[in-house]
Formats: C-alpha cells, sequence, structure tokens
C-alpha cells in the first residue's frame, strides 16, 4: 500500500515534467512540419518561375524565328501569332501569354492561354521586354508576360 | 560536503531539465521558423522577376516616338524615329552645344515618361548617364537621385555624339520591401496582383 501511494505521488511529481517534455517535443515538429511544407511550396513556386522564364524564352524565339537580334519583328506579325504548342511541356500544368505595348503608346497586342484559374495552388511569373516595328516604321517598347499555374 | 540527494532533489533536478529542454525547443523552432521564411534575396540584373538588362535594351533601341521641336537658335527637330540611345547622346552633349535649358529638360521629361511607363509595379526607375572617359555623372533621369539603399541594375555603353562613350545605368528602386509584396491567400501566391493593386492604388493618389 505504502508503495501505491508513492507511485501515485511520483506521477504527479513528474507531471510537470511531463508537459515541459511534451510541449517542447510538440513546438520542435510543428514548426518542423511547418518549415517543410512551406519550404516545399517555395520550391513549387520557384519551379513555376523557372517553367515560366523558359515558356518566355520560348516564346521570344518563336516571334524572333531564327533572325538575329537586330532583325526587329513587325507588331503586327505578333497579332497573328501562335504560342498555344508552347504548353504542351508543360505537364498538365496552365498557362497565358500576353504581350502589350508600353512604349509609344499603351496597347494590347496578343495573348494566348490554356485552363483556368479555379483551385489554384501556386504561380510562377515571368516577364520580358523586346522591340518591334510599329506600322508608323518606329521601334516600339513590348512586355511579354508569362504566368504559369498549377491547379489541385 | 558530503551527503545524499534526496527524492525531491532529483524531481527538481528532472523539473529543470525538462525546462531546459523546452527552452531549446522553442529557442530552435523560432530559428527554424525564421530560416524557412526567410525571403530570397535578389542579386544581379533581376530583381525578382524583372528582367532589368532586358528593359534597358529595349529602351535604348526604342523610338523617342514622337518629334520633339525644339527652339534654339534655329528650329531643330528630333524626329519621331531619332533611337533613344541617339537622344540622350544629344541630351547630354546640349550643354556644349548651347542648348538653353528649357530645352534640355523638355526632353528629359519625355524620357522619363517614356521610363516612367517600363517601371515594373511598385517600383521606381532611374537612368544615370556617365561620361567613359572622366567618370562624371553627366544626366540622371529623373533628376531626383536613387537612395543608395536596395537597388538593383544593369548597365550598357553607348557612343556619344562627340565621339566620347558613354555608360548608361539603369537603376530599379523596390517602392516596397520584397517581404511585404509576399502575399499569399492559403497557398497561393498574389505578389503579382497586389503589386499591381497597389501601383493602381498609388496612381489614383497621384490623381487627386
Amino acid at each position: 500500500m505504502r508503495s501505491d501511494i508513492d507511485a501515485v505521488a511520483g506521477f504527479f511529481e513528474d507531471l510537470p515534467v511531463l508537459i515541459y517534455v511534451l510541449s517542447g517535443t510538440l513546438v520542435l515538429a510543428s514548426s518542423a512540419t511547418w518549415a517543410a511544407q512551406f519550404v516545399s511550396e517555395s520550391r513549387d513556386t520557384r519551379s513555376l518561375g523557372h517553367l515560366a522564364e523558359s515558356l518566355a524564352d520560348k516564346a521570344l524565339a518563336e516571334i524572333r524565328n531564327g533572325q538575329p537580334d537586330w532583325h526587329l519583328p513587325t507588331v503586327r506579325s505578333l497579332e497573328g501569332l501562335n504560342l498555344s504548342h508552347l504548353g504542351d511541356d508543360l505537364q498538365g500544368r496552365k498557362f497565358a501569354i500576353s504581350i502589350t505595348m508600353r512604349h509609344p503608346t499603351e496597347d494590347f497586342v496578343f495573348s494566348a492561354g490554356m485552363g483556368d484559374l479555379n483551385d489554384t495552388i501556386s504561380t510562377g511569373f515571368c516577364s520580358r521586354f523586346l522591340n518591334a516595328l510599329t506600322d508608323d516604321g518606329l521601334v516600339a517598347i513590348l512586355e511579354l508576360r508569362v504566368i504559369v499555374w498549377h491547379t489541385r | 560536503m558530503s551527503g545524499t540527494l534526496g527524492k525531491n532533489t532529483f524531481g527538481q533536478l528532472a523539473l529543470m531539465d525538462a525546462m531546459i529542454f523546452f527552452a531549446f525547443a522553442a529557442i530552435a523552432s523560432s530559428v527554424l521558423i525564421q530560416s524557412a521564411s526567410a525571403p530570397h534575396s535578389p542579386s544581379g540584373e533581376t530583381y525578382g522577376e524583372v528582367d532589368l538588362k532586358g528593359i534597358l535594351e529595349s529602351f535604348l533601341q526604342a523610338s523617342v516616338g514622337r518629334e520633339i521641336v525644339l527652339s534654339i537658335d534655329q528650329e531643330t527637330s528630333i524626329p519621331a524615329d531619332a533611337q533613344m540611345a541617339e537622344v540622350l547622346a544629344l541630351v547630354v552633349s546640349s550643354e556644349a552645344q548651347g542648348w538653353p535649358n528649357q530645352s534640355a529638360s523638355f526632353i528629359e521629361d519625355v524620357l522619363a515618361r517614356t521610363l516612367k511607363s517600363l517601371e515594373p509595379p511598385s517600383s521606381d526607375l532611374f537612368l544615370m548617364i556617365y561620361s567613359m572617359d572622366l567618370g562624371n555623372l553627366e544626366l540622371s533621369i529623373p533628376r531626383a537621385m536613387p537612395s543608395a539603399s536596395n537597388q538593383f541594375a544593369a548597365s550598357a555603353i553607348i557612343p556619344g555624339s562627340d565621339e566620347e562613350a558613354l555608360l548608361v545605368s539603369m537603376i530599379l528602386q523596390p517602392a516596397f520591401l520584397p517581404e511585404i509584396l509576399d502575399v499569399r491567400v492559403g497557398d497561393l501566391d498574389l505578389r503579382p496582383c497586389v503589386a499591381f493593386s497597389l501601383r493602381e492604388g498609388d496612381q489614383r493618389n497621384d490623381d487627386q
């Protein structure tokens, strides 16, 4: 009977120790889980960013069509571009490409895309600038924007 | 100095050990969270997704876009298809050519407006032109200088109007810190959208 009392008293004496150890372990485990999830999401976003960059480079290569850098495309030729096939290598991810004129006037030139934005998990974005000739013979500044995302 | 450790002493030691373990766990987890959520510092000629070198090259190669008529001693005009690089070289040499300040500042305004139209969301762009021979700052567009911190730059060399090469540096200064723009709703990264709306808000404030 004496030893039973000792055991019960010992348990209650050790309870604060147990609480400290358990809460310490819980804090460590939860922060490690959060950090792992955050790093994984960041990696995912970064990889989408790289994907957007490679898509933008492919689109630029398509626009330049093997011509040297000093050979400028016309704005009119960009309006009729077909870049939908660039999404073939995206392994189920969705994308949108748009080209807007930033100078000498603000104007929309072209857009292509695949997929809707419902249930988007993460996105990658990339922007590139290029020159093109307007109908007036001026050299315009255009911005090519690529957004890549994947859904649930 | 000899004695025995009582049961109570063992209990206190165990409690102290547990408290030290908890303190270490709290410190370790805060370090873990801080290091995982630290923003990646962009460097070189790219700031986040912005291709600064691409902006500079496109800017220098572009046409000025409108005919600029200057009243110097006789009426002079810069054609609309003149390259930005040529116009920059012309403005740098304007003082030597005896242009009135008004004419040079008019062209600078045109260049500043073009630069403004190329600014990435929530960022300011500055153009600094240096003489390659003397290393002097010849011109800055806009006139207000960027602050020394948080800058990202790209540069190119263009020919000056009197056989002297000029170094053109484009400096990007984020108006907001990147960590402020790291906005997420659940798992969705909304930085581009938020940056765009902040810029729209800025413009609305300017209009008012």
